[in-house]
């Protein structure tokens, strides 16, 4: 049985597009076969981050239009023979996909692969019915800040309206340090107001960015993002993990100094 | 299809119709014509009074139940008699329906949260299980209560009674207007973190300002229904 997760937010700049990338990772990884579809069309920037847009030949709107056939379209990542992308075109714009197209697009796509994820352009028009249209279960990804919240318990109501059952959270870009002097909201807090599953948190993290820049991406790897990003991938897949510890920084060096402190 | 929607009955002095009430009445004329016919040479041309009963019927449908008879059979029709007993048992059910509809909306129900963007308009009086998160509209031209945290847009009597009340477990809205009163609550820190302990307030007007105070004795007294 495949799953078809939409991964959207509301406000735009939250982290939709790198969590997509490092979620298929993780799920490829895990010996999941997954498709990333960049359903942004005119803005799309999932193959940047994913360091394969020199591969692009053929894009969503060829394989829409008829143009190409689906298998021509995916492009297969080297590093994980489980992991496929569907690029975006980069000269239309949102009007030239139809949800029903959409619908169906994602339909052949569940015949071949364990996971599709889509990624979410920012807003609720056609952009985001577009992609919402196909999918079976959603992830809001928001970060800890009055605005993105707002927007993403507008994009829940939306999405609950839409008949979506299944909403999980994705809390982005924590800053320990902030929530503890009591400048940014904590988990609980956004969870409270949000009401709906938290599937992870990912702290803020400079590897995150030197990630998405280089395309290379990081989940699973030994940074706390990467190691937050894998634990989702498996309560997607259904196994409990327990929610990283974010507060202890994880180098070397403070492991040294923890140990002597002790003493 | 004639399926006994119409069954004639006679006796000495006329005939009595009973009429199914459920069938529509297009249907039922066609119906009556059937009936109607295959009876014709039984009556001939016989001259008799006429009781409809099983349905009740406007005096336009009356006329053209008649005139479905009439045209169908050659049956002189002296008179309709009326059965006042359907009819008054058709009114008392309808006022006693009215009344009740009227009873069950004295006060509406809303289970859920309201999120961002959503808008609750009521004419009753509400209550609400569940939250009204910040960017919610709850409109009603009665009182408000939340069974939980209020952090929305409310606004009680909203056609100018300035009797009416919000009510919340947690009372944190963004604007609260009772009436033509409007009120904002002071953003102290923009960041809400941690305090969500339950403290039951209650919004209202009283000497011409909005007022919100805990749920007690005294601010109970003040409030008229």
């Amino acid at each position: 049985m495949s799953e078809i997760i939409v991964v959207t937010s509301g406000k735009g700049g939250v982290g939709k597009t790198t969590a997509v990338a490092n979620l298929g990772t993780g799920l490829a990884k895990l010996n999941k076969k997954a498709v990333l579809v960049d359903t942004d069309i005119g803005l799309r920037n999932l193959d940047v981050v994913m360091g394969l847009e020199n591969r692009i030949v053929y894009n969503l709107i060829d394989v829409i239009e008829g143009n190409c056939r689906l298998k021509q379209s995916l492009i297969r990542d080297k590093r994980y023979p489980n992991l496929y992308l569907l690029p975006s075109a980069q000269t239309r714009d949102k009007t030239a996909v139809t949800p029903e197209q959409m619908i169906k697009l994602t339909e052949d796509l569940a015949e071949h692969f364990d996971y599709i994820l889509l990624d979410c352009p920012a807003g609720i028009e056609q952009g985001f019915k577009n992609a919402v249209a196909g999918a079976g279960r959603a992830i809001v990804v928001t970060t800890p800040e009055v605005s993105a919240i707002r927007d993403a318990d507008r994009i829940i109501g939306l999405l609950e309206a839409n008949g979506l059952k299944k909403i999980d959270l994705l809390i982005n870009r924590l800053r320990m340090d902030m929530i503890r002097r009591g400048d940014m909201m904590s988990m609980e807090d956004v969870v409270e107001i949000l009401g709906i599953n938290l599937i992870g948190a990912v702290p803020d993290d400079e590897s995150v960015v030197i990630s998405t820049n280089q395309g290379e991406p990081l989940a699973g790897n030994d940074t706390k993002a990467g190691q937050a990003y894998l634990n989702i991938c498996r309560r997607i897949m259904g196994e409990a993990v327990p929610l990283l510890d974010l507060n202890k920084s994880s180098n070397i060096l403070t492991k040294f100094t923890g140990l002597f402190k002790k003493n | 299809m004639v399926q006994n929607s119409v069954i004639i009955k006679s006796n000495k002095y006329g005939l009595i119709v009973m009429l199914d009430e459920k069938l529509s009445f297009e249907e039922l004329l066609l119906d009556i014509g059937d009936k109607f016919k295959e009876a014709a040479h039984f009556f001939k041309d016989a001259k008799m009074a006429i009781t409809l009963r099983g349905r009740v019927l406007t005096k336009l449908q009356e006329k053209k139940v008649v005139q479905t008879i009439v045209e169908n059979s050659a049956i002189h029709i002296l008179c309709i008699v009326d059965e006042q007993k359907e009819s008054e048992e058709f009114y008392r059910k309808a006022v006693k329906y009215a009344l009740e509809e009227r009873e069950t909306h004295d006060g509406q129900f809303y289970k859920g949260t309201l999120r961002t963007g959503q808008v609750l308009e009521t004419e009753t009086s509400i209550v609400i299980i569940g939250d009204i998160n910040p960017g919610a509209q709850v409109i009603s031209k009665g009182n408000i209560v939340v069974l939980g945290s209020c952090r929305g847009n409310v606004y009680a009597g909203a056609t100018g009674d300035r009797n009416c009340f919000v009510a919340a477990l947690i009372m944190k809205p963004l604007q609260v207007r009772i009436a033509d009163k409007i009120a904002r609550s002071a953003i102290t820190k923009r960041v809400d973190t941690g305090e969500y302990s339950i403290d039951p307030k209650i919004t209202y007007i009283k000497e011409d300002h909005i007022f919100v105070k805990p749920i007690s004795h005294d601010s109970l007294n003040d409030i008229t229904l």
